[in-house]
């Protein structure tokens, strides 16, 4: 047993949980049907209306939603609250550079910023922790998202979002942060720069909050080594809130899902049929609670299976295990959202075809990537200089859509590999999902 | 001095890919009258004068090249010292740069 930031809804009976969950789905399909012109087209396509759904029992019969959907409705469409009811928007990228806008009312941040409190506390935290968080600040939900939960939580927040590696130091020592919360590829990082500082025994963590992207057992063990922390596991996604949406506990064997504000399903991807605990399959949220952008039954393309077995930090709600895989071919690198796509566009462009490869690896457990593109005649000029500064040109084309910097690679036409004739477009090296 | 046709080829810098060209050319019965190759970190332009232009660029079409036609200039000079430097300080005094 330990501490927890909402004991009594952490602890709560599942009969409970299902109730909350059964009275908030009601609620929330009666608000979206009346507010969100969008979703309740897809209702009224599927046969479904408020009075068919009494509770959790009816969830299968409401439709998905997914990114698709979003983008389509961006960037007010799936808005249930006015936009004076708003205080925030959050932001992420979507495929083909397309933008996902979550808004949020003050009860959105409360809900997002509790369920960040409760992650903090399942770390060890209490108010008389440094919160140290070097979460990118600004559109992406993870700064913001800790900040939040650190406010709430009443300790320390060092709001020092990501880069600037001395300062990160120099803060950690001076001010003695005890929660570190950023990504696994930079907790890496960071490990490395303080050992080799010779400041190992000037830091005092003792706990870290990892996640925005997916990291092994193995990198979990090197980082909590190499820092002497114990490192948690945290999940979440914009369009549901922002990190929180599951953290881990002191068993780390996978994150409990804040069931009193969103419900979890496990489905086929394939087939939409909902699965048992225990199987794999895509990964589906109802963020019944949210006011300004509540979302039923969306898809979140990450794979993974859900537990409800008894967990001895004494937690009721459902587990997760880390994700699994994708169901669809987005990669994260460098904690940034890519998609072939983006590429592709980008090289159609600029007048390439899309003869292209991607080449994802990690060194030294930080993340790069590299875009092979074949040469073609109309590509090709005399002129070195030419040909270097078109090269240029796709680099910052790419770091301009993708957000970070991938290195390009002109290759030989015929180049790429083709398997059964068609070309293999994304070599990860990383390995990341291990069983 | 003449102008003639010198054929530039794309070439990924990786072991034996200069080999690969010049096996295609010989395969085929090219002779080469002058090779350079200009390079740059990941990849490299060979610049190639050959008699038969045009059915060299078939030969390398065909094998998978990306090339070019670009014409040049041609001049003969003496084997000796300072014959190209008179050459180009010609060429520099009248402000043409040479690619």
């Amino acid at each position: 047993m330990g501490n927890y930031f909402s004991p009594e809804k952490e602890t709560a009976s599942r009969e409970q949980i299902r109730e909350w969950q059964s009275k908030g789905l009601v609620d929330c399909v009666k608000r979206v049907y009346e507010n969100v012109p969008y979703y309740r087209n897809k209702m009224e396509e599927a046969g479904v209306t408020p009075d068919d759904i009494h509770g959790l029992e009816d969830l299968h019969k409401l439709p998905f939603l997914t990114k698709d959907d979003l983008r389509e409705a961006y960037p007010y469409g799936l808005m249930a609250r006015p936009l004076t009811d708003c205080v925030r928007i959050q932001s992420t990228s979507g495929t083909t550079g397309r933008r996902v806008v979550a808004f949020y009312t003050q009860n959105d941040i409360d809900l997002w910023e509790e369920c960040c409190a409760r992650a903090l506390v399942a770390a060890g935290g209490t108010k008389d922790d440094v919160v140290h968080v070097s979460y990118g600040y600004g559109l992406f939900t993870g700064g913001p998202g800790l900040n939040g939960g650190s406010h709430k939580l009443g300790s320390l927040t060092l709001p020092m979002s990501s880069g600037n590696t001395d300062r990160q130091i120099q803060f950690m020592t001076d001010l003695q942060s005890t929660i570190i919360c950023c990504t696994p590829s930079y907790a890496a990082y960071l490990a490395e720069s303080i050992n080799e500082r010779g400041l190992r025994d000037k830091i005092h963590l003792k706990a870290g909050i990892f996640g925005a992207e997916a990291w092994t057992e193995e990198m979990r063990h090197d980082i909590e080594q190499a820092l002497g922390i114990k490192a948690y596991d945290i999940y979440g996604l914009t369009e549901i809130s922002g990190p929180g949406v599951s953290f881990e506990c002191s068993e780390q064997t996978g994150m409990h899902i804040n069931e009193d504000y969103f419900i979890a399903e496990v489905i086929n991807p394939k087939t939409g049929e909902v699965l048992p605990d225990g199987e794999k399959g895509e990964l589906v949220f109802t963020s019944f609670s949210k006011e300004a952008f509540p979302l039923i039954r969306y898809r979140t393309k990450d794979i993974c299976i859900l537990s409800r077995e008894k967990c001895s930090c004494g937690r009721t709600f459902v587990k997760m295990t880390k994700p699994l895989g994708r169901s669809d071919d987005m990669l994260i690198v460098k904690g940034v959202n890519v998609f072939p796509s983006q590429i592709e566009t980008v090289l159609l462009n600029h007048g390439y075809a899309a003869n292209y490869q991607i080449i994802v690896d990690r060194q030294k457990n930080s993340d790069s990537i590299e875009v092979r593109v074949e040469m073609t005649p109309e590509m090709f000029s005399d002129e070195l200089s030419k040909i270097t500064a078109r090269e240029k040109e796709l680099v910052a084309a790419l770091k301009s859509m993708l957000g970070i910097y991938a290195v390009v690679r002109l290759v030989e036409p015929k180049s790429i590999i083709r398997s059964e004739g068609k070309a293999v477009r994304v070599i990860d090296r990383r390995n990341l999902y291990k069983g | 001095m003449v102008y003639t046709q010198q054929i530039s080829v794309f070439l990924e810098n990786r072991p034996g890919t200069l080999a690969e060209l010049t096996g295609v050319l010989c395969d085929h019965n090219v002779d080469m009258r002058a090779m350079c190759v200009a390079d740059a970190m990941d990849f490299g332009i060979a610049r190639i004068i050959v008699d038969d232009v045009y059915n060299t660029m078939t030969v390398l079409k065909d094998a998978g090249y990306v090339c070019q036609i670009t014409k040049v200039l041609t001049i003969e000079m003496q084997d000796e010292p300072g014959a190209l430097s008179k050459i180009l300080d010609l060429l520099g005094k009248e402000g043409i740069n040479l690619e």
